[in-house]
């Protein structure tokens, strides 16, 4: 009796651990996200999973500043929101030294040297720039305007443009911030879909359905450039 | 959802209903509970696997109760218990790890147990129950993470099975070994845990009447 009551609960113990597991279904991107580096090689880049991003601000004197960083948290909202896995936070931070990331207005003083490498940029209304190693393995860090490499970890300089006809609106401008974050994500191309936020020229601030599958596939392909 | 919550609905009914109308043999047994403090340690199966890549894996974690039991014959006892526990979670996706943050569960199980080995007394040492229990577990946690990004904190339906050795005669302390399940996903248009499926643990304790 004991035997067989043992076996029957150590059975169905056996068929509950073989039971089919929680999921969520694969995806796959809506519109290449890749760098095209020429035309047979083309690049996945993003941050390490689990990583903290850290964002500085530049100044340029003003409200604009304040506009700018209010941008940069509606963007880094509307991005953790596309993932289910808090595979990136996003915070800003007070000095350069700190920074992964610069975003400044073209008007603010420069804080990288972007003369150092013939550098990639990606862009709408704004310009993410950054370089790529040799034998393309590796997103470089970028010297700090006046000081050398080793002292920075900055990736990628983002420039957003202050020219009304480029910005006529600031909601305008938050489609543009939130477009070059997702450049610094890891969205390397555009979408060609006009309702998407990484079309060449965004109408909307926040990543639609497309661009949110777009990085949640992107994240989990491996990144054949260290960052 | 409101499939999956009508089940836990069921499920507990009828066990309360167990629980509430004892047979003909337990009208001779006392009325009032025993109760019983539990304390484990639980091991988990991945909470979630993600086509892209992750898989979301509970770490391992304490858990602990209480449980009322009702004698409703010479081999048997029904139970009521609620046991609540937290848990770590990490997120996995190749040779990545990372933190997925903290994770809360509470289980309201009604069931029934039986004695199947050993149990010239029930106060006899090596005296082996089988145990087996319905109910809802109410999971919460990070609500960045899946599966609490689309509506955590549900009570999902719940099973358990398992076996509760008596360890001493004169105090009653026992050792048990118990299979937690737990259905999650499928609830939600919104939902991306499209395929509903099992979560499974896996719990090693103690358990100690009061």
């Amino acid at each position: 009796m004991a035997y067989r009551g043992i076996s029957a609960a150590a059975l169905v113990l056996v068929l509950c651990a073989s039971c089919e597991l929680p999921t969520v279904p694969s995806e796959s991107p809506a519109y290449e996200p890749s760098l095209f580096v020429d035309f047979q090689t083309r690049l996945i880049y993003h941050w390490p999973l689990g990583r903290t991003i850290s964002i500085y601000t530049g100044i340029a004197g003003g409200s604009a500043d304040d506009d700018l960083r209010a941008a940069i948290l509606s963007a880094a909202a509307g991005w953790n929101r596309a993932v289910y896995y808090r595979e990136f936070d996003i915070r800003l931070v007070n000095s350069p030294l700190d920074a992964d990331v610069i975003f400044h207005l073209d008007v603010a003083p420069p804080i990288v040297d972007t003369n150092s490498c013939e550098g990639i940029l990606l862009g709408a209304g704004g310009v993410t720039y950054f370089c790529v190693d040799e034998g393309l393995t590796a997103i470089l860090s970028l010297p700090l305007a006046g000081s050398s490499s080793a002292q920075s970890r900055v990736k990628f300089d983002v420039t957003i443009s202050s020219d009304p006809l480029q910005v006529p609106t600031r909601e305008r401008f938050f489609g543009i911030v939130a477009h070059e974050m997702g450049h610094v994500l890891g969205i390397a191309s555009h979408s060609s879909d006009s309702a998407d936020l990484m079309f060449t020229a965004p109408s909307i601030s926040q990543p639609s359905a497309r661009d949110a599958r777009t990085l949640r596939w992107l994240l989990h392909q491996p990144s054949d450039l260290d960052l | 959802m409101a499939h999956s919550n009508r089940s836990t609905e069921i499920a507990l009914a009828v066990v309360l209903t167990l629980a509430s109308a004892p047979s003909a043999s337990a009208q001779r047994s006392t009325r009032a509970p025993n109760w019983y403090a539990e304390a484990a340690v639980s091991i988990a199966r991945p909470l979630v696997e993600d086509g892209n890549g992750t898989t979301v894996r509970p770490g391992i974690s304490p858990v602990g109760g209480i449980t009322a039991g009702w004698l409703t014959g010479v081999r048997t006892m029904v139970t009521v218990g609620l046991q609540g526990g937290a848990f770590s979670l990490r997120l996995e996706d190749g040779g990545d790890s990372w933190n997925g943050g903290n994770a809360w569960q509470v289980d309201i199980m009604g069931g029934v147990e039986y004695q199947i080995a050993g149990c010239a007394e029930r106060s006899s040492r090596g005296c082996t129950s089988a145990r087996g229990a319905l109910g809802g577990t109410l999971l919460a946690g990070s609500d960045d993470v899946l599966p609490f990004r689309f509506g955590g904190g549900r009570l999902h339906p719940a099973g358990a099975l398992g076996v509760t050795v008596r360890l001493l005669e004169k105090r009653a302390l026992s050792a048990n070994l118990l299979a937690h399940a737990f259905r999650l996903g499928g609830s939600g248009a919104d939902n991306p845990i499209s395929t509903s499926g099992t979560a499974l643990q896996f719990r090693v304790g103690g358990r100690y009447g009061l």
